[in-house]
């Protein structure tokens, strides 16, 4: 239970949210409230979409006009169906919400998703303000109006109003996503689901009327299959709360954000220094930072520093590169550097042993060159070694996959060997059709790969700032 | 009111050179100093030293003497002198704080001089800080090269610098009528500290 202010016009309210988020995450029944017979609707989308995902719980329509949409029985009103239902999807008209959702309150429905436009956004305050009063009258969690909709796909829920053939679905996995616009949201979704990459929630939250950024990520902090979380905001809600809450999930699991619209709020004219110093976007970021969250620059950035937490967090700075490609080793070498990282080495005696083992050109050391004509071979001889060497906190394969030398069984020795250690290894290679299907491979082994060796680097420290924060957190709490 | 932000400040711990406040014709009592800075002090005199409202430098015998050339410059704007200790030159940082709209409380620190007026090197976070946040703070901008003692500068005790913005957070948080406060500068030592000049808006 939890109090809150909510401020409407006719002034300031402090009210008692018996709200639970799981009502809308998780719920047993669903009714599709202006579901539609006509495929270009998004009422008929979302139905669809519902069916085709198997949701595994009880599904009902609603829409005074239809008998049976899709083969579902339609009802004229929520207040016909007489089991019990846990969550609306509403998408009607917005002036024709604040009735809906009422009617959802006295049937004792405590989860909503609007996904309707046509509130705050676009300056219907007033209509906004009706939802949020019906919310607290009734004990109605509600995600949006104006958002995409939700995808548990644990429960094999899917009320994304875009069609599965325009876009991809992922498979099941660790990481949850949170976001406040649904085309940015769409588009991690499909990104995602083209990967071998799985989530477990996908959150689009929209104008945040009820529930807000801050409510999201007390969720997920406590969300069992939820790992890593990703969000993408543009403006919260409640500052200090959403802070505190960060910090805590910080603690337990990653927290990656990007925030856009930093460029547009410039500093207003302020009396001090401090005033016109600490801009809004530089308290932001700094937010970020003391809370432990990672902030991401765009979006491809805060995909690929998601990925890194696929695998384990690196204990210490020190990183071992190994690369069948002169010119590959070197730019990590020198990320290696410019992000503040340590080269890693192997003990002598463990030199002189590998040295045995492989032929006297192979450049020994760190990049730890197996040079363009070596097999899987080398790769495996050495990553044995690298997994169990004590100064070693990180491993970066690169693969240059083209070489005519290197067979595909090298991606089996390096899945054996990330299997085999408690050090994060991620794979660098790019390349066409053959490479893209062996980092595939690689990446459902949760294997994260990069097409570069720098942002590769680049990645394995962000994740090493991270695990050195919560430590700190986890000290000071 | 100064007087009372000074007063505020040296009560919660923060070193600040020794200092009066006299009317004009006042009659007043010249505490010792090597040097003297003599400020005027009045509504219309916020930008001080755009104004020509400082003198630094000033020999005891010269206190009155700059007081008499403010007031003539500068007429009826002198409401008040502010005479203090002329501190000794150092390393100059700013610690300031203020109130944000989105997360409240938050406090910044930065080299003084160019530093903070060109590059803008300066670090944030929310109130309160930890003493990590606080040396993070200090790491996050060149502040760090520099209080290592690069090129002859002193080398500073970074902890005495971290609890000061610790205590700059503590002051923003007990006084919630505070909505701004600039320590510009603040001059360190290689022992020791001064916050020369305190502005508070409330």
């Amino acid at each position: 239970m939890q109090w809150t202010f909510v401020l409407l016009d006719k002034g300031v309210f402090m009210v008692n949210k018996k709200i639970n988020v799981k009502n809308v995450m998780e719920p047993k029944s669903i009714a599709v409230i202006g579901a539609s017979k006509n495929p270009s609707k998004i009422g008929h989308a979302i139905l669809k979409n519902m069916l085709i995902s198997g949701y595994i719980g009880k599904l009902y329509a609603v829409n005074p006009s239809s008998d049976e949409i899709l083969g579902v029985k339609c009802y004229n009103s929520i207040l016909e169906i007489k089991h019990k239902i846990d969550c609306a999807i509403i998408s009607i008209p917005a002036k024709l919400v604040p009735q809906a959702l009422e009617e959802c309150g006295k049937k004792g429905i405590k989860g909503a998703i609007i996904i309707s436009g046509g509130f705050r956004e676009v300056g219907e305050v007033e209509l906004e303000n009706q939802i949020v009063e019906i919310s607290e009258k009734y004990g109605i969690a509600v995600i949006g109006p104006n958002c995409l909709g939700i995808v548990n796909v644990e429960k094999h829920l899917d009320s994304i109003f875009l069609p599965t053939y325009k876009m991809k679905r992922p498979q099941a996995g660790k990481i949850s996503f949170i976001t406040q616009s649904g085309a940015v949201g769409s588009t991690l979704i499909d990104l995602i689901g083209e990967s071998n990459i799985g989530i477990s929630k996908f959150i689009s939250y929209g104008n945040a009327a009820v529930l807000n950024e801050a409510d999201l990520i007390e969720y997920l902090r406590e969300d069992k299959q939820t790992e890593i979380i990703v969000m993408y905001v543009e403006g919260v809600k409640q500052g200090r709360r959403f802070y505190e809450e960060l910090k805590k999930t910080t603690l337990k699991k990653p927290v990656i954000l990007l925030k856009a619209g930093k460029g547009t709020l410039a500093s207003k004219a302020a009396a001090s220094h401090t005033g016109s110093l600490a801009g809004d976007s530089k308290v932001f970021s700094s937010m970020l930072k003391q809370a432990g969250v990672i902030e991401a620059q765009g979006l491809e950035e805060l995909f690929d520093i998601s990925k890194i937490f696929l695998t384990r967090l690196p204990k210490g700075k020190n990183v071992f590169v190994l690369t069948n490609g002169g010119g590959s080793g070197v730019l990590a070498i020198d990320a290696i550097e410019s992000y503040k990282m340590k080269l890693a080495s192997f003990d002598k005696k463990t030199i002189n042993k590998l040295k045995k083992k492989l032929p006297s050109h192979v450049v020994v050391g760190n990049p730890f060159d197996v040079t363009g004509d070596s097999g899987n071979d080398r790769y495996r001889i050495v990553l044995e070694e690298a997994v169990k060497e004590p100064h070693i906190d990180a491993i970066i394969v690169i693969t240059l996959f083209q070489t005519a030398g290197l067979n595909a069984e090298v991606v089996h020795d390096i899945i054996n060997a990330s299997n085999s250690t408690d050090k994060p290894l991620v794979a660098v290679a790019a390349g066409g059709a053959y490479t893209k299907l062996q980092l595939s491979i690689l990446e459902s082994y949760g294997i994260p790969t990069y097409e570069s060796p720098t942002q590769a680097v680049y990645v394995l420290s962000k994740a090493y700032w991270y695990k050195r924060k919560r430590d700190m957190n986890v000290r000071i709490k | 009111m100064l007087k009372e932000d000074l007063d505020l400040f040296s009560k919660s711990g923060i070193k600040i050179p020794n200092y009066l406040i006299i009317k004009p014709n006042e009659e007043f009592k010249l505490f010792n100093a090597k040097k003297y800075v003599v400020k005027a002090l009045g509504e219309k005199l916020l930008h001080k030293s755009d104004m020509g409202a400082v003198k630094v430098n000033v020999e005891r015998e010269d206190v009155e003497v700059e007081m008499r050339k403010l007031r003539n410059r500068l007429g009826k704007n002198v409401e008040a002198f502010l005479i203090q200790e002329m501190a000794e030159k150092g390393t100059e940082i700013i610690i300031g704080a203020k109130k944000d709209a989105q997360f409240g409380d938050v406090v910044l620190f930065g080299l003084g001089g160019i530093h903070v007026e060109l590059y803008k090197d300066v670090s944030l976070r929310l109130c309160p800080v930890t003493l990590d946040d606080a040396y993070e703070m200090i790491d996050e901008t060149k502040a760090s090269v520099i209080l290592n003692g690069f090129r002859g500068s002193p080398q500073i005790d970074r902890r005495m610098v971290a609890q000061l913005i610790m205590k700059v957070c503590q002051i923003m948080q007990k006084n919630p009528d505070i909505k701004e406060i600039d320590l510009n500068p603040v001059i360190l030592y290689s022992r020791g500290y001064s916050a020369v000049d305190i502005r508070v808006i409330r």
